[in-house]
């Protein structure tokens, strides 16, 4: 699935440059479920970013079913979040003037589905992550654990092939952080997804199949 | 200049909303909406509350209309002049302001050869202005035009704005 090689990423911050990612090779296959680990200001969250093709790295390789993302066009790469990754974000992201229901069709809008079409997925979403009876709420009238279940149901509508997500227990307590998990888990058996997920959280990491570690921007297989 | 003035803050409130809504924007592109979407998105929301604002405007115009013309507000002045007389004669004064339509006035009542006194004689005469305001068909359209106008005007630059943001940059910035 992902193919990474010599992949770096530099920003400069006043007269520093920091160094995310340096020269990184990394191998995705599909249906793997991977958490990456490390410190803060490691370059977990660049990398992936990387793999979502929300940025670009400075330099190297980082092909998504051979197209290689660092050099795609905007297009392509904006036409690759919109079908083929989606996202689950610590702070869950989602639109506070919007409903549920309204947040999950989101996604489905670059895909140019119909309107009745959207707002039958997007039912079909939240009834799978157990957010149905919530559909016509706003995310301020729902927990952070079920807001972070929307966020999983629009990353999920499209169908995508990988979800990348970036500390998404991160901001729950321990009862809503194993539900989270369990529901991620079930999903990636069921739908065999390509699942990354950055977390501080070694009990959330050990779920995975494998273990990656970033720190200062190197990259080290734990495996198992 | 007022006009200026106000597109000026439309434009302004515009690209303050769209820097408040740097996560929401951010993660739209994230989730795959195109550059023109999102500009879209911005500008269509901007002509929406000009038009609102526009037929908002247009009613609470209305409303003040209604009122001035059911209080019968009358101003009185003095008007030193020559008063020809008669009846319906002096209709001057006031006409010349819009909104306003002029009263009548006084010394009405000479006959127009002197029935009431010297057509001709110089008089010190109270003029009575009772205001009015119409309501003219094109002034709507204009105004309301106007407002959408500047929606237009402040969604362009604001779009802009939003169409600059780049997801991993706007994520991070409120991160």
């Amino acid at each position: 699935m992902y193919e990474i090689s010599g992949l770096t990423r530099t920003y400069t911050q006043g007269k520093r440059t920091v160094h995310a990612l340096r020269d990184v090779d990394l191998h995705i296959d599909d249906g793997e479920l991977v958490a990456v680990q490390g410190p803060t200001g490691g370059g977990k969250s660049t990398l992936l970013q990387m793999l979502g093709g929300l940025d670009r790295p400075t330099s190297g390789r980082i092909a998504l079913d051979g197209t290689d993302l660092a050099t795609t066009g905007d297009a392509a790469l904006t036409a690759v979040r919109a079908r083929t990754v989606g996202f689950v974000f610590q702070g869950f992201n989602l639109v506070p003037t919007l409903t549920a229901q309204e947040n999950v069709e989101t996604a489905l809008v670059p895909l140019k589905v119909p309107a009745a079409q959207r707002s039958t997925r997007a039912t079909e979403a939240l009834v799978a992550v157990g957010l149905g009876e919530r559909a016509g709420h706003l995310p301020a009238e729902l927990s952070g654990g079920q807001q972070q279940r929307v966020a999983i149901a629009r990353a999920l509508v499209k169908e995508p092939r990988v979800l990348l997500a970036d500390e998404p227990t991160g901001n729950l307590d321990e009862a809503t952080r194993d539900e989270i998990v369990d529901l991620l888990e079930g999903l990636w058996k069921e739908q065999g997804l390509t699942v990354v997920m950055v977390t501080h959280d070694s009990v959330v990491a050990k779920r995975a199949q494998r273990r990656l570690r970033i720190a200062d921007g190197r990259v080290t297989d734990l495996g198992r | 200049m007022v006009l200026t003035a106000a597109f000026g803050l439309a434009i302004l409130f515009t690209v303050s909303g769209v820097n408040r809504r740097t996560r929401e924007l951010g993660t739209l592109k994230a989730i795959g909406w195109p550059r023109g979407r999102v500009v879209g998105q911005v500008a269509g929301e901007s002509v929406v509350q000009g038009l609102i604002g526009g037929v908002l405007g247009v009613l609470l115009g209305v409303v003040a209309v209604v009122v001035v013309n059911l209080s019968g507000i009358t101003l009185s002045g003095a008007s030193g002049g020559f008063s020809f007389g008669g009846p319906g004669g002096g209709p001057g004064g006031g006409a010349g302001t819009a909104g306003q339509t002029a009263g009548r006035t006084a010394g009405q009542g000479g006959g127009p050869f002197g029935d009431g006194g010297d057509p001709f004689s110089r008089a010190a005469s109270a003029v009575d202005v009772v205001l009015s305001a119409p309501v003219l068909p094109l002034v709507v359209v204009a105004a309301v035009g106007l407002a959408v106008l500047g929606g237009l005007l402040a969604g362009v630059v604001g779009g802009a704005r939003a169409a600059h943001l780049r997801p991993a940059e706007a994520l991070r910035s409120v991160a």
